[in-house]
């Protein structure tokens, strides 16, 4: 077994490229799903629920992995509460409940997420972070003019998985941010991503200035480096 | 005449930025959140014909809502909006099983969604003015150079104010407005107490770090929202001192 990793957002199509390549690379693979309606990939050697807007479920979640294994090498944070566009621009109403959902959905499922299941990691020997958004998380690079909702809910996810790699890197953690391709179909949903969540990068103390496990990166499903 | 609305503009760099351009001959709409404080009405006393207070809470539509018919009542022209308030939130430590998120949503929906809220309700009154959207970020939302190391929801606001931006400005700026993202600097800011509260700490990551600037130097903001640039058709996120940050 080559590790243990934890898909948590298993039941959407990216989760389950993810659960079928971690486990055709001989890893042991957890899958948290979102809801009870969420079909769960075959892979799955243990099988959580929890709703991502619940912290109390998704720490019953993590504590019953713990009870099931004693470590996490990966964790994979795969939350998309908001996969189709919303089409309104500035000019159009808003649904404000709509943009706090994304936010509670998204972002701060995600973050707790993490919380939750890092007590884990720490006890894992990789220890290794990643996070699954789109390239429309960047504040850079954004050339839209609509969906505020997958928008604003993904950029600030970015500052936060930036402030724990700040706080963590320097702990022995690494980290991955991979961007989807949202308009892949179920075949490629998901695509590279395992094989980029796996690998280690360049890390020898002569690259002082890039190396790219010491500084966090976005890379989206053809490995191109995308800004914040 | 021109004329400008500031949100958040009782005290500190709303109230200072809202002087200036009482000093510049322009018509202020004060966006008054802090009922108590007196701060805007001495402010008044200096100039009762330009500075008009108005009632105004970010996060609610209603609020938004009644203060844009309150100004539509006075004028049919605004030229410029201010979004200045801010809410702060918490720093959270940076995982392992006790983070409380619950207080996160605030600065979210003051900081981000409160703009989106402001540029809804008053777009219709630029429509005749110089269509200027400015918006006082910070460089703590920031992503390229996030420097510290708790997970912060007030960074994690700022950040989602630059992409509502970035969204609004793809969108509006062919349409003739032009826009201000603006780093203030770290300013000295609540030092005056109200309500009982504290100055806030300026530490980040236990020290205390960068240029601290006087609140009065809000001001300085007024020069770079007034002048135009050659190059408005980018989005920059531009300092007290004019440096130009990354996102
Ligand atoms: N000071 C700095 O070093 C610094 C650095 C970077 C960026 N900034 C930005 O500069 C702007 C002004 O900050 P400041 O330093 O002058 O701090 P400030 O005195 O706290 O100003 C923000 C004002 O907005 C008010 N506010 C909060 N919620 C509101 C709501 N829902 N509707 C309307 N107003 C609301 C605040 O009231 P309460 O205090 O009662 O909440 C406060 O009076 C903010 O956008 C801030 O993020 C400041």
């Amino acid at each position: 077994m080559k590790g243990k990793v934890l898909i948590a957002g298993a039941g959407d199509a990216v989760g389950k490229r993810l659960a079928a390549d971690f486990h055709r690379m001989g890893y042991a693979v957890a899958g948290l799903l979102f809801s009870a309606g969420e079909q769960a990939p075959p892979e799955l050697e243990v099988r959580l629920e929890a709703d991502p807007l619940d912290h109390a479920q998704v720490k019953e979640a993590a504590a019953a992995l713990g009870k099931a294994w004693d470590g996490l090498d990966i964790l994979a944070v795969n939350v998309d509460g908001t996969p189709a566009k919303d089409w309104k621009d500035i000019l159009d109403e808003p649904d404000y409940a709509r943009l706090k959902w994304a936010y509670d959905f998204n972002t701060l499922g995600a973050l707790r997420i993490i919380d939750a299941f890092f007590p884990l990691l720490g006890k894992g020997r990789v220890r290794r972070l990643c996070l699954v958004t789109t390239r429309g998380s960047s504040n850079n690079d954004t050339r839209d003019c609509i969906d505020f909702p997958g928008h604003i809910s993904r950029a600030p996810l970015n500052m936060a998985v930036n402030q724990l790699f700040n706080k963590w890197r320097p702990e022995g953690y690494t980290f991955r941010v991979y961007c989807k391709d949202p308009e892949a179909g179920p075949e490629a949903a998901g695509a590279f991503a395992a094989e980029y969540f796996a690998r280690g990068r360049s890390n020898e103390p002569e690259s002082y200035k890039h190396s790219d496990e010491n500084r966090l990166v976005m890379r989206d499903w053809m490995n191109i480096e995308v800004p914040w | 005449m021109n004329a400008v609305v500031i949100t958040g503009a009782d005290r500190n760099l709303g109230l200072e930025m809202a002087r200036e351009f009482l000093k510049r001959d322009w018509t202020v709409y004060a966006g008054r959140y802090l009922m108590d404080l007196p701060l805007l009405d001495a402010l008044q006393a200096e100039y009762p014909q330009r500075l008009k207070i108005v009632p105004l809470d970010v996060s609610s539509e209603a609020s938004v809502a009644r203060a844009a018919e309150a100004v539509a009542a006075e004028t049919g022209r605004i030229d410029m909006l201010i979004h200045n308030a801010a809410g702060f939130g918490d720093h959270a430590a940076g995982a392992g099983g006790s983070m409380d998120f619950s207080s996160f949503m605030a600065p979210y929906n003051i900081n981000c969604l409160g703009a989106v809220r402001m540029v809804r309700a008053f777009l219709p009154l630029m429509q005749a003015g110089m269509k200027r959207l400015c918006f006082v970020s910070s460089e703590a939302g920031a992503v390229s150079v996030a420097h510290r190391d708790a997970i912060s929801s007030y960074c994690m606001s700022k950040t989602a104010l630059n992409m509502a931006v970035r969204l609004m400005f793809n969108k509006l700026r062919p349409m003739g407005y032009t826009f201000r993202l603006y780093h203030p600097g770290w300013v000295r800011s609540a030092k005056i107490e109200h309500a009982g509260e504290k100055p806030p700490s300026f530490e980040v990551n236990g020290k205390l770090i960068g240029k601290f600037w006087p609140w009065e130097s809000a001001a300085s903001a007024v020069p770079q929202f007034i002048e135009d640039r050659d190059w408005e058709d980018r989005l920059v996120l531009i300092d007290n001192e004019g440096a130009a940050w990354p996102f």
